[in-house]
């Protein structure tokens, strides 16, 4: 099967890998993982005072669409406050990386990451 | 015949439904149904029956597969309850899972940048192969009972099972690049 151009852009020239401190207060992390094929995604973001999503930060193992999506929300959620980083839609992930259909299962990875990172961040605000 | 297209893998081979086979009986009732079912036995009858016998191997073939490897033993058990293991809308897994899974894939590439590393290799095909026996173990416990809390730990445990299954399948193809 051939990647889109997009996908191997990312897949060649990842933005973003690495990994922020899991205890920092402003940082949420997201786990998620897809068992059929066993791919694992950590998204973490940075988040302001303010609720800005100042930066990203991500590690996948997977095949190169799903590293992709990850690549491609790390760009996406920068400057984004959590609320509008929570409208991203796997759909969307997979129409700008233009996923085939046995694909779009990295795309929901990457929007459930987002989800699960949103949801650790609040739950340190607490 | 005709019914046996419709019987669940188990009860083609007249067995009850369980996770904990006896596999050299399983392999001795396939062998004979292979051979009740070989299409040379079927050159004299009409042409329905003899696909129906044909369709009948393969399913025979396929319920052998399937029903000899723990994982998709478990994941066909959990079919007949209706419940999918790999519903790809379903992303959540437990974090300290998900978390260790990340460790061992970090040391898995690390082996792949490096060359001579054969003895961790090893060691890592061990420490998988050790998760996994214990898997397989709490599932025996898990499919004795089919009450719905312990059909869905079933079901977490042969989802986090695909993992280790895909990881030791990439350390055999490491392991091979060295021989």
């Amino acid at each position: 099967m051939a990647y889109s151009e997009k996908v191997l852009d990312h897949y060649e020239n990842p933005r973003n890998v690495g990994t922020f401190d899991k205890d920092d207060t402003s940082v949420g992390t997201g786990m998620v993982g897809a068992p059929a094929c066993g791919d694992v995604m950590k998204l973490q973001l940075k988040v302001s005072d303010k609720g800005v999503i100042e930066d990203a930060k991500f590690k996948t193992y997977g095949c190169g669409s799903a590293i992709a999506s990850s690549s491609l929300v790390t760009e996406w959620v920068k400057g984004k406050s959590i609320d509008e980083a929570l409208e991203i839609k796997n759909s969307d992930i997979a129409e700008e990386l233009a996923l085939p259909p046995v694909k779009i299962h990295c795309s929901v990875l990457a929007e459930d990451a987002i989800k699960a990172a949103i949801e650790d961040y609040k739950g340190k605000q607490k | 015949m005709l019914s046996d297209l419709t019987k669940s893998y188990f009860e083609l081979f007249n067995l009850d439904t369980t996770f904990d086979l006896d596999l050299d009986d399983l392999e001795s009732r396939f062998r004979k149904l292979q051979k009740e079912f070989h299409p040379d036995r079927f050159v004299t009858v009409s042409e329905q029956e003899r696909r129906i016998a044909m369709q009948l191997t393969a399913q025979i073939n396929e319920a052998y597969q399937t029903l000899i490897k723990p994982l998709s033993r478990g994941s066909y058990m959990l079919k007949l309850e209706d419940i999918n293991v790999n519903d790809e809308t379903d992303t959540k897994m437990d974090a300290s899972f998900l978390m260790e899974q990340m460790e061992l894939r970090e040391q898995l590439d690390e082996l792949k940048n490096k060359k001579h590393q054969e003895k961790q290799i090893q060691n890592l095909t061990e420490t998988i192969k050790s998760s996994q026996t214990k898997i397989i173990n709490e599932l025996q416990v898990c499919f004795k009972t089919t009450t719905g809390e312990s059909l869905m730990r079933a079901r977490n445990l042969v989802r986090e099972l695909q993992f280790f299954e895909k990881m030791a399948s990439q350390l055999e193809e490491l392991d091979d690049e060295y021989l």
